[in-house]
């Protein structure tokens, strides 16, 4: 055992570097992507809620945003960000049953690095963002449709196709929660609801979790293909069922890793199929409840490097095969006063493998003739903003609560604070979490506490500030990794 | 990237042509103010506006001419749409047809210039265009989700009044209890409105609020009633439907609201 450690830990030496390099860009990724899954719950139900116009309907309109951030990497070092965010939307509807919605983005990012040059993101995190078109996509609503035509609603059977390219969410989005390229149809039949989905991931928009991979948040292109049925006729409850296929069409690409001599040929291929079941809903007037259970199964190609004497050398990669499993479960108490006070409990748990350096790289990962136990998925759940791990080898109890603490004060009755607590615990301590950790020791990783400001001066400008502090048991850590992490964020956003 | 960009252009040609084909007028048999034109018919028009499909330029000048003054002197819609427009709640250019549906954006103009809404930013540096102060209002919680270019229904307009008559006796009677204390904002954004979306007082899980509408008016008598202008679906209901929301919707008046008593 400590042999396999010390191995480990001298391969770990190239992961360790990549990871503090890339951790302030993964952070402020993982902010974006809040926001976006913010936005996407936002779109979604508006739109639910929303019918479509019968007559033509369009509607263009934009926001600007200004954000900065000081964002700590894994040694606590500061980095700056300037966020400098343009967007441009049209929505258009007809008849009834047509909906066009498109949102062009204009974003440039400024990094500052205060003397972390080296350790700092990636140069291409710096400058103009790309993707200019962010969200394209179009509705075809056959119940809708038909309605402006006889004036009758079809109650029992609906079929609404859209495709284009979105930010989706399947299910609670343990298993996807991205940018893609997708086309989806949802079946109405009664009470049960089957929703078809094939869909590719947008290269520029996705981090992928195989980080060893070259191109892995520029040019990654998984093709997922899955079907969820959903059942609608129990009062308060949605319990669905689904099975998602992945096909890694990245598979096959080669590199030679690390970047330093001595270099190992690497090989990629991860395809993944996952079947869940969950549900969501409400308990009684003032609960709303979240829950859902992946099992995860396929192929992932063998680590290319054995480190059981460094330095590391070439082996041959095999097959090795996947099952891992993950689940989330919330539950959010709304107590529907004047300040909209709501508390929200959340669990996270994903399974890991002992036998990876890394919980989602090729190289670091999986050992020859081992079952992959690490849970990996283009999804997000949010844990938080300072260390924001991947749900593999996580328990992440999390308790949340936020008010808008002076609802009767005028101009301050926008004013929202919200204050969580996450603790971070390892499912198996040998095994590695997606942030570098060491193996061994207390599964304990330590506690974040995330503060929130939503303060909405106009019905146009809003105001915002994230503070999250990572307070990391230091066994865990190396030994220049140990310090408390801190992540702020300040914007300013007018809707015009 | 290049792809990207001839979807974009595509889908704009094919939206001005949706935008094109679906400019005609939606008009109304008739007025309610025809049949109730003085100020102490007041209820008996708003009786009548209730049950319409689509509240009509004459009747919204009409009303918003109560509103005001509680009382209109014009003896037809030539000479009310002359007055709104002195008074800047239309533009030159507003319809000259009176029983055409009115359209959200004059309105909310309208009613930002009688209760002196001031707005956000833009409405300051723009004034009470229709653009922001339909905005405005939707922010208010006083109109439900709509463009500038799309109707209210009569009872949707009823409703409109109602709110914008709280709003008043909130701001010049501070010591009575306001009803208006329900939390604002998710509603007043439109999709593409990141400061309700992207950083605003959004719940962690679960559907927003559902716009504030009056109940179904569709019984009621008139041509075939296009989709925009339908309530929108009443309430959440976390039984049956979605979660619970995270602010309960504002309770709908029974009774139409006697708004133009005295002049303010």
């Amino acid at each position: 055992m400590r042999t396999r450690r010390l191995a480990t830990i001298s391969l770990a030496v190239w992961l360790d570097a990549a990871a503090v390099a890339q951790n302030a860009a993964v952070l402020a990724e993982n902010l974006q992507r809040q926001l976006n899954v913010e936005d996407t719950q936002y779109r979604s139900a508006f739109f639910e809620n929303t019918p479509i116009a019968e007559r033509a309907l369009v509607d263009v309109g934009g926001t600007a945003r200004f954000g900065f951030s000081i964002i700590d990497n894994a040694k606590s070092q500061e980095q700056l960000q300037y966020t400098y965010d343009v967007r441009l939307f049209c929505r258009a509807e007809l008849d009834g049953g047509i909906r066009f919605f498109g949102r062009l983005r204009f974003l440039y990012d400024d990094w500052e690095y205060t003397g972390t040059l080296g350790l700092g993101p990636d140069p291409r995190e710096d400058g103009w963002q790309w993707p200019i078109g962010e969200i394209y996509w179009g509705e075809f609503d056959l119940a809708g449709y038909t309605e402006s035509r006889s004036g009758r609603r079809w109650a029992d059977f609906n079929l609404i196709l859209r495709g284009g390219r979105n930010y989706l969410i399947w299910a609670q989005g343990l298993v996807l929660s991205n940018y893609v390229y997708a086309f989806q149809a949802d079946l109405k039949l009664g009470d049960l609801l089957v929703t078809g989905l094939v869909a590719q991931s947008a290269g520029y928009d996705t981090v992928d979790w195989d980080t060893s991979r070259p191109g892995f948040d520029t040019d990654t292109s998984r093709l997922f293909s899955g079907a969820k049925l959903e059942w609608q006729g129990i009062a308060g409850h949605r319990p669905y069922v689904y099975y998602l296929w992945q096909n890694d069409l990245n598979g096959g690409q080669q590199d030679s890793l690390p970047q330093v001599l001595p270099t190992i040929p690497t090989t990629f291929r991860y395809n993944s199929g996952y079947v869940g079941a969950g549900s969501s809903g409400s308990i009684g007037p003032s609960m709303v409840y979240r829950s859902e259970l992946a099992w995860e199964y396929g192929t992932t190609l063998s680590n290319p490097a054995d480190y059981t004497i460094p330095p590391p050398f070439a082996v041959p990669q095999v097959n090795d095969s996947i099952s891992a499993g993950a689940a989330v479960v919330g539950l959010t108490w709304l107590a529907r006063d004047e300040g909209d006070t709501r508390l929200d409990l959340q669990a996270v748990v994903g399974s890991g493998s002992k036998y990876r350096a890394d919980s989602g790289t090729t190289f670091g990962g999986i050992a020859p003739g081992k079952t992959d136990t690490s849970f990996n998925s283009l999804g997000y759940i949010n844990t938080g903003l300072a260390l924001a791990p991947e749900p593999a080898n996580l328990f992440c109890p999390s308790l949340g609560g936020s008010s808008n603490l002076l609802p009767t004060v005028e101009g301050l009755s926008e004013l929202r604070l919200g204050v969580s607590g996450y603790l971070f615990m390892k499912v198996d301590n040998e095994a590695p979490l997606s942030v570098y950790t060491v193996p061994g020791g207390s599964n304990l990783v330590g506690g974040e506490v995330d503060c929130t400001l939503d303060w909405r001066f106009s019905s146009d400008l809003n105001f915002n500030i994230r503070y999250g502090i990572f307070l990391p048991n230091t066994g865990v850590f190396p030994a220049d990794q140990g310090g408390a992490r801190d992540f702020f964020y300040s914007g300013v956003t007018y809707a015009f | 990237m290049r792809s990207d960009a001839r979807c974009i252009a595509t889908l704009l040609v094919a939206l001005l042509s949706m935008a094109a084909s679906g400019c005609q007028p939606y008009l109304m048999p008739s007025s309610a103010v025809d049949a109730y034109p003085k100020a102490d018919q007041e209820l008996d028009f708003l009786a009548e506006v209730e049950k319409m499909n689509a509240i009509t330029n004459n009747d919204a000048v009409h009303a918003f001419l109560l509103l005001q003054d509680g009382a209109d002197a014009q003896p037809d819609y030539a000479a009310r749409r002359a007055e709104a427009i002195r008074r800047g709640w239309m533009d030159r250019g507003a319809s000259t047809i009176a029983n055409e549906a009115a359209h959200v954006g004059w309105m909310a103009t309208a009613g930002c210039i009688v209760m002196q809404i001031k707005g956000g930013v833009s409405m300051h540096l723009f004034g009470p265009v229709p653009r922001y102060a339909v905005r405005e209002l939707i922010f208010m919680e006083i109109l439900p989700l709509r463009t500038e270019n799309q109707v209210l229904s009569g009872s949707e307009f009823v409703d409109y009044l109602n709110r914008l008559d709280r709003i008043s006796g909130r701001g010049r009677r501070a010591s009575a209890a306001s009803p208006l204390g329900t939390p604002a904002g998710e509603s007043a954004a439109s999709p593409g409105n990141e400061a309700a979306i992207q950083e605003g007082p959004l719940p962690e899980q679960g559907p927003l609020e559902v716009p504030a509408v009056p109940p179904d008016s569709s019984a009621a008598p008139g041509p075939v009633l296009p989709q925009s202008l339908k309530p929108s679906p009443p309430a959440a209901e976390p039984a049956s439907k979605e979660p619970a929301t995270p602010s309960p919707a504002h309770p709908v008046p029974k009774e139409p609201p006697a708004f133009g008593g005295a002049p303010r």
